[in-house]
C-alpha cells in the first residue's frame, strides 16, 4: 500500500483479530484505485536463473502461505479492504505445511 | 533490523529479517563478494520478496564468474518461502542441522 499506492491517502488500517482456528488480518486503504490482488496471475517459479528477474513474488508468496486472501474494493469511497487469513494449526514451518493452492477470485 | 557479518574470506552471515528495507543494505554487501561465498543464515528469520530478488541479483552475478551463493543454516520457514519461490532451484540450500 505505502509503496504501490503512494498517491493514495496518507491513511492506512491495519486491523489484527483472533478467528475461530486462527488469525485475520484486514488491511484497509483509502483514495485508491481498484485493484484485486486475488486477481493477479501467479509468478512463473520455474523459469530458468537466467530469465528470471528480481520482484513479483510478494502476492505469490502470500498467496501459498496463507489459508485465504479475499478483496473488497468500494468505488463510492474510493477504498480497498484486503483480508488475510491463517489457520493456527497449519502455518509454514509447522511441519507438514503444503504449498497453498491460489484462492477463489472474489467479485 | 538486519545483521550483515563478513565472518571471512568468502562467508556472510545474515541474520534478523531481510525485508523491503534493509534489502539496499544487503544488495550493497553483498555487491562485494565474489567466487563462491557462504551465506550463513542460521540468524535470519525472515526474508521478503525484495529480499528474494538481492539473492538473485546475486546468484547471477556470481554464477557468470564462475562463482555461486551457497546458503547454509537455513531455518524450516525460510525453506518454505525458497520452495515457494522456486528459489530452492537456483540457489545451493544446506538446511539447519
Amino acid at each position: 500500500m505505502v509503496k504501490y499506492s503512494p498517491g493514495g491517502a496518507p491513511q492506512v488500517d491495519v486491523d489484527i483479530a483472533t478467528v475461530a482456528g486462527g488469525v485475520e488480518v484486514v488491511l484497509t486503504d483509502y483514495d485508491v484505485d481498484f485493484f484485486d490482488v486475488t486477481r493477479v496471475p501467479d509468478a512463473d517459479v520455474n523459469l530458468p536463473i537466467e530469465q528470471r528477474r528480481p520482484g513479483g513474488l510478494g502476492l505469490h508468496l502470500i498467496r501459498r502461505m496463507l489459508d485465504s486472501l479475499d478483496y473488497r474494493y468500494s468505488e463510492a469511497e474510493r477504498r480497498s479492504q484486503t483480508w488475510f487469513r491463517m489457520n493456527a494449526a497449519e502455518s509454514p514451518g509447522s511441519g507438514g505445511a503444503t504449498p497453498r493452492e491460489g484462492p477463489d477470485a472474489h467479485d | 533490523m538486519l545483521t550483515i557479518d563478513g565472518k571471512g574470506p568468502g562467508v556472510v552471515a545474515l541474520a534478523g529479517r531481510l525485508d523491503a528495507a534493509e534489502s539496499p543494505r544487503a544488495q550493497a554487501a553483498l555487491d562485494a563478494v565474489h567466487g563462491i561465498v557462504n551465506l550463513d543464515c542460521t540468524g535470519l528469520e525472515y526474508i521478503s520478496s525484495a529480499g528474494l530478488g538481492v539473492l538473485l541479483k546475486t546468484q547471477k552475478r556470481l554464477l557468470a564468474a564462475n562463482g555461486k551463493l551457497r546458503l547454509t543454516g537455513v531455518n524450516r520457514q525460510l525453506q518454505d518461502i525458497f520452495m515457494y519461490s522456486g528459489f530452492d532451484q537456483i540457489l545451493e540450500i544446506e538446511p539447519v542441522r
